[in-house]
């Protein structure tokens, strides 16, 4: 892979394996940091990438890498959805789009991720379960159980 | 649902000035393969965020006060990666960086099925030590009397491997791993079984008192 195409990926998709890591991670700071991994990886490994899946590949390379980082017991940071705010980067959100937002960063991580990938992506529970490993049933199950707890913390918040 | 989800993550980007950055060190990149590739990643962009983490998370600050105590040296792991740790001027940012084989596949190999644990030029099949719960240990010192435990296991879909590093002391450094799909007890019970945290709260509760 040359730079040039590595360019190319950057340019198209490195705002998607942003907004993955930061359902992730939960700190647009570390999911910064991700990005640059991600695309790190890439280049180091020449990977040959399917036309027309870059982007599934981007995000399963980022679903992995995310994975490990976490694992990584002295990297995790666990934090309240007041410091993910500061640490946004965004337009000024509606405040019903605040409320979502903040929903979302308190539901458990295995939710978090399926109902990302489903919503914003669009991903099917098939394409799902092959970027996340997981089988397509259950990717279903959390993303019934996603919506539950979902609809549970918004009448809390 | 669909709409607003979208409507609310298009608005959160990546910092305009960061994106660029990134850009511009993605085009800097040469790679011939073999060779050693630097790779620069920031682990904490100022003290007082690290003194926030301290603060505000018990589960890490065990950790984050050993990290401290390392934070400039030279660790090297046993397949010739390194991790260089650099502290500025101000000591208010601390650096890191990774110097690895291009071609480093780290220390799994799966064959038909078969799970191989590959260090030093040889490789063994430890398929029959693996599973979801159960791994494959290894252990060696280095030149520098530094050990490393290295532990191989799950499923052949999902074999990988962790390497915890330890001073001539015995105290506990860092970690790296490559650990594919969900299936991650083992790495929570091996790391528990070296006395290093695991993040998994119901096995650190010892770190977090």
């Amino acid at each position: 892979m040359s730079n040039e195409e590595l360019l190319k990926l950057y340019d198209q998709y490195s705002e998607h394996v942003f907004r993955l890591a930061c359902s992730f991670l939960g700190s647009p700071v570390d999911a910064e940091d991700m990005v640059q991994n991600v695309f790190l990886k890439v280049y180091e490994k020449q990977c040959n990438i399917d036309k027309g899946k870059e982007k599934a590949f981007l995000l399963k390379v980022t679903a992995n890498c995310c994975r490990d980082y976490l694992r990584q017991a002295n990297k995790r940071r666990v934090l309240a959805y007041d410091d993910v705010e500061n640490e946004l980067y965004y337009e000024s959100l509606s405040s019903e789009e605040s409320e979502l937002l903040q929903a979302i960063m308190n539901l458990p991580r295995k939710y978090r991720i399926v109902i990302h990938l489903h919503y914003y992506e669009g991903y099917t529970f098939k394409e799902i379960g092959h970027i996340l490993h997981l089988s397509p049933s259950a990717v279903s199950m959390r993303i019934h159980r996603g919506r539950e707890e979902l609809k549970r913390i918004s009448r809390e918040v | 649902m669909k709409d607003i989800y979208k409507n609310t993550f298009n608005k959160i980007n990546i910092n305009e000035h960061k994106k660029n950055e990134m850009r511009n060190n993605l085009k800097e990149l040469q790679v011939s393969k073999g060779k050693k590739v630097p790779v620069w990643m920031k682990v904490s962009v100022a003290a007082a965020m690290m003194v926030a983490v301290l603060m505000c998370i018990p589960t890490t600050r065990t950790i984050a006060a050993n990290a401290l105590k390392y934070v400039t040296g030279v660790f090297k792991f046993s397949d010739g990666s390194q991790v260089s740790v650099v502290q500025n001027d101000t000591k208010d940012e601390v650096s890191v960086a990774v110097t690895m084989d291009v071609d480093e596949q780290g220390y799994v190999e799966v064959v038909d099925e078969r799970i191989y644990f590959v260090h030093n030029n040889s490789k063994m099949d430890v398929t029959d030590f693996c599973s979801e719960t159960k791994y494959y240990q290894y252990e060696e010192i280095d030149e520098n009397g530094y050990k490393h435990m290295i532990f191989v296991g799950g499923t052949f879909e999902y074999a990988g491997w962790v390497e915890l590093l330890f001073d001539s002391e015995g105290k506990y450094i860092t970690n790296r791993m490559s650990v594919p799909g969900d299936c991650d007890t083992w790495v929570e019970l091996a790391m528990d079984s070296a006395g290093v945290p695991t993040g998994n709260p119901e096995l650190d509760k010892e770190f977090l008192e």
